[in-house]
């Protein structure tokens, strides 16, 4: 039982860790300079929109991708910035109208490592506050949840 | 179709993964979802209807019994979810890499 429930906990949250053969300072810019970014996180070619990213706890940043999928833009609100160790932002990818879709969260840890950097990216499917919106909305439905129950 | 952001709140319970877990191995009655847990029977309910919402169990309406079943096309959704999240960011870091040795080039040419 307790192994297929860590499974339902690996479904709304991913993991990644990779080594990058250069200093945290380097690699940490790469992820909060628009000008950077707009190299590696948007689209391919070098004739890209531009990415903006406003590095500071509250800025807001925009991602205009080319994915196989089409032309994407996401984009959030930085939650915590600690230079050279630590990013998180809320990531939520724009639906075809232009309104802000599904609220997820980013959280990236720069470790140093020997010369290079080793970096922890966690995807969830939540942002923390939307999950607390759902627990609200739970408790708030639990009355007809009761009379349905006691009526059966 | 709920929407998958409507799934994964739903999963954001640990005793609802467990019900959802619990179902997978086969339909079950709300007394026998509730035995594991030291939670009200109307607790059990509010989750239930929960999960319902999100479109992963199916709740039998006979007064009795009561059996709830796993809708497994709902879960699928959203471990495939998982996939392509996964390729993305790893398409991203390839990116990254490349980016940062090409920037260290340059970086060293100018010294």
């Amino acid at each position: 039982m307790s192994d297929t429930v860590a499974q339902q906990d690996e479904i709304q949250e991913l993991t990644l860790e990779r080594e990058f053969a250069h200093p945290v300072e380097a690699v940490f810019n790469a992820w909060t300079d628009a000008k950077a970014l707009s190299q590696w996180m948007g689209p391919e070619g070098v004739n890209a929109p531009e990415a903006e990213f406003d590095a500071r706890e509250g800025g807001a940043y925009v991602f205009p991708m080319i994915t196989p999928n089409g032309k994407m833009t996401v984009r959030g609100t930085i939650l915590e910035l600690v230079a050279n160790k630590k990013l998180r932002y809320t990531w939520a990818w724009d639906n075809d109208d232009g309104s802000a879709g599904h609220r997820m969260e980013v959280s990236l840890d720069f470790h140093a490592s020997g010369p290079g950097t080793r970096l922890v990216l966690r995807h969830t499917k939540f942002s923390s506050a939307e999950a607390r919106e759902h627990h609200t909305q739970g408790w708030n439905g639990s009355f007809d949840c009761l009379a349905l129950y006691l009526a059966a | 179709m709920p929407q998958l952001s409507t799934t994964f709140s739903a999963l954001a319970d640990p005793t609802r993964r467990a019900i959802v877990a619990r179902l997978a191995q086969g339909s079950a009655t709300v007394n026998e979802l509730a035995a594991p847990f030291d939670i009200s029977l109307p607790a059990i309910s509010r989750h239930l209807k929960v999960l319902e919402g999100a479109g992963l169990i199916s709740r039998e309406v006979e007064a009795q019994k009561r059996r709830c079943h796993l809708r497994a096309g709902t879960l699928k959704q959203a471990s495939e979810w998982i996939d392509a999240t996964r390729a993305f960011w790893n398409e991203r870091l390839d990116a990254l890499d490349l980016y940062l040795d090409e920037n260290s080039k340059e970086e060293d040419k100018k010294s």
